[in-house]
């Protein structure tokens, strides 16, 4: 099947970010992507290539990471299952690299009990986000009555200015939340990084990629 | 000026190419015997719902006319045929129709990468047969059309839509599991296929089975491979295998196995699809360019019993593909255009001319305006790819002066 694959590396899609370097490193512990080196913080290009150039990196925002996947012009990538759940895009989802994981919650500055009520009550509750989907699908699934302010970061900001009453954000550790008092108020959803891939790539570079889907699957199972 | 988002306008250069790949495929299409069919571009959204699926449903035109009745812009061009063939057809029984179709389509596409539409396919579709040989002839017309249209290296993998729910449809599980493994298997979200296995109450073998669909891919070694998996203790599924094992037969007779592989985990998004499914693909496009299969329940639904199987192409995918070996072939003069400048009396004899030589199927332009300078008239000829410049200048005909622009030599030439 390996025949079809006409251009003479695999491309990978890494995001850039906190992401970057837990992803590296896991390449780089396989042992079967070579040596790759690149320094997020010094290296200014966005393409590399491990030292046998058979596999060629580009480096993504983390949000634009499935639409290169997507539109084929990276065979496979790796991204945060918050980005899929809210950017949808086609892209087979083969592999949870048990990496970055984090809760996706609703936070407040008030008790859960208070804004509990108010959802009850059907009072609009103002909720800051960089997930506008990934919100509106919860405040449908919940009944709440939502109006949604999409932020770029930050967004633990908002509750404490009075921009919103809640935010709907990943949180790893909670430290974050608990400087600027917020508290969980519902967990919505685990997201951790998953191996996506390109439908057609599947297909044509088929061989390749499930070797990488094998390598990294032991590795992964290896950590636990 | 705006415009609604995902409707565009198409300029001259970018019609002619659409119409060039269309028209090459048009000739496929009607070398085998398929006939142009037409469906209305606004139907009831009654009329056509029967046939639509959920996921076709939520990316459909909705618009109301003065009676608040719901309309809808055809979201495909199987469904309005289906219902056209189930309606109008002659009812007498044992008739096969083959029709094909150039033709616009509309979807609200959510997805924010496609800004698309309003999409071109071209396709098939024949009713009133449901064998082997049918499907086989589908597939056979859509590698011959895509090769016309000067694609190349591009494969078909065949699948089977009936394979996969007669696997799920085995498993011990409650109706409600099978539906979410299915709708998983749609969103193509391995992971979580993975966790729901693990949670069910499934052997390990049953798990992995599953778990290796989209592996189940490669020449036709794979259907006797996946016989002696699956196919001893279920018989749909044995027969799902060995539809496709006749189809791929009936292809290699056809001589065009090279371009045939065979891929168990071709999960197609319409819900109409019952028997042989198929996807035509390329390594340089990211999506697949044309893709169809058996659909044998979808006219019933419109209240007739014709089983029925066809492919689209899509030809926004297609189109990008082929666009740069057609701008090197369409950068020559066109043989056969011709502009007419003529000296101010002698409109009457300049327009005899012009008809003559546009009788002969000849494209001919006769000068507009006087007050064009010489520069911007040769500018406009060359934008317009016309290679003859004719001056007329005298009354006889016999002595015409005609410039050819691609040799840049002036000629006398006699036209009667």
């Amino acid at each position: 099947m390996n025949s079809m694959n006409k251009s003479p590396f695999l491309t990978i899609a890494v995001p850039s970010g906190r992401l970057f370097q837990p992803i590296l490193d896991l390449l780089q512990s396989t042992g079967y992507f070579g040596k790759l080196e690149y320094n997020l913080e010094k290296d200014r290009h966005l393409i590399f290539f491990d030292q046998d150039r058979k596999f060629r990196f580009i480096i993504t925002k983390p949000k634009d990471n499935p639409t290169y996947v997507e539109w084929g012009v990276a065979d496979i990538g790796m991204i945060g299952k918050d980005i899929l759940w809210e950017e949808k895009k086609d892209v087979y989802e083969l592999l949870d690299l048990h990496l970055g994981s984090c809760l996706l919650v609703l936070a407040g500055s008030r008790s859960k009990e208070e804004i509990m009520m108010s959802i009850e009550r059907k009072i609009p509750l103002r909720i800051a986000t960089k997930y506008p989907n990934i919100s509106r699908n919860y405040c449908l699934r919940k009944g709440i009555y939502g109006e949604i302010i999409t932020l770029f970061g930050s967004v633990e900001l908002a509750p404490q200015v009075g921009l919103a009453d809640v935010i709907i954000d990943l949180v790893s550790t909670g430290k974050t939340l608990r400087e600027n008092n917020l508290k969980v108020i519902d967990e919505i959803a685990s997201s951790s990084a998953r191996l996506i891939t390109n439908h057609i790539s599947y297909k044509t570079k088929h061989e390749q990629i499930h070797q990488i889907v094998q390598v990294l699957r032991e590795m992964v199972e290896q950590k636990g | 000026m705006n415009i609604i988002k995902g409707f565009q306008g198409f300029l001259p250069e970018e019609v002619e190419q659409r119409r060039f790949c269309e028209e090459r495929i048009r000739k496929v299409f009607e070398s085998w015997g398929y006939q142009e069919i037409d469906t209305p571009t606004l139907e009831y959204f009654d009329s056509l719902v029967p046939g639509i699926g959920p996921e076709l449903k939520s990316q459909v035109f909705k618009l109301l006319n003065s009676e608040g009745e719901i309309m809808v812009l055809r979201p495909d061009m199987t469904t309005p045929i289906a219902r056209l063939a189930a309606t109008r057809l002659a009812s007498s029984g044992g008739n096969i129709y083959k029709f094909y179709y150039l033709n616009n389509i509309f979807r609200r596409v959510s997805n924010q990468t496609e800004d698309q539409q309003e999409f071109h396919q071209a396709g098939i579709e024949l009713i009133g047969l449901n064998n082997r040989l049918a499907d086989a002839e589908v597939i056979a017309v859509a590698i011959q059309a895509l090769q016309h249209a000067g694609l190349e290296n591009f494969y078909l993998d065949i699948g089977s839509a009936s394979f996969f729910n007669s696997v799920l449809e085995q498993l011990p599980l409650l109706p409600e599991q099978k539906r979410t493994l299915r709708a998983t298997i749609m969103n193509k979200d391995f992971v979580q296929l993975e966790w729901l296995l693990s949670r069910y109450d499934l052997a390990k073998r049953e798990q992995e089975i599953i778990l290796c669909l989209p592996h189940w891919r490669g020449d036709e070694s794979i259907i006797q491979e996946a016989k002696n998996m699956f196919g001893q203790s279920n018989p749909s599924v044995n027969q799902a295998l060995q539809e496709i094992k006749e189809v791929y037969d009936y292809l290699k007779i056809f001589g065009l196995s090279d371009f045939i592989l065979v891929d168990l985990g071709i999960i197609r998004n319409f819900d109409y699809y019952s028997g042989i499914v198929f996807e035509g693909y390329t390594q340089y496009s990211g999506s697949a360019i044309c893709g169809g299969g058996r659909y044998d329940f979808l006219c019933r639904k419109f209240g007739r019993d014709l089983p029925s199987t066809g492919v689209a192409i899509d030809l926004e995918k297609l189109l990008p593909i082929l666009a740069f070996k057609q701008k090197t072939e369409q950068k020559a003069l066109v043989n056969n255009r011709y502009f007419i400048r003529y000296r101010e009396d002698l409109l009457a004899l300049a327009y005899c001319l012009a008809q003559k030589l546009r009788n002969e199927n000849k494209q001919v332009e006769i000068e507009l305006s006087k007050e064009h300078s010489p520069e911007v008239i040769k500018h406009y000829l060359k934008s317009k790819k016309i290679r003859y410049l004719i001056d007329v200048q005298s009354k006889d005909l016999t002595k015409v002066r005609q410039y050819d622009l691609e040799t840049e030599q002036e000629e006398q030439v006699a036209y009667e």
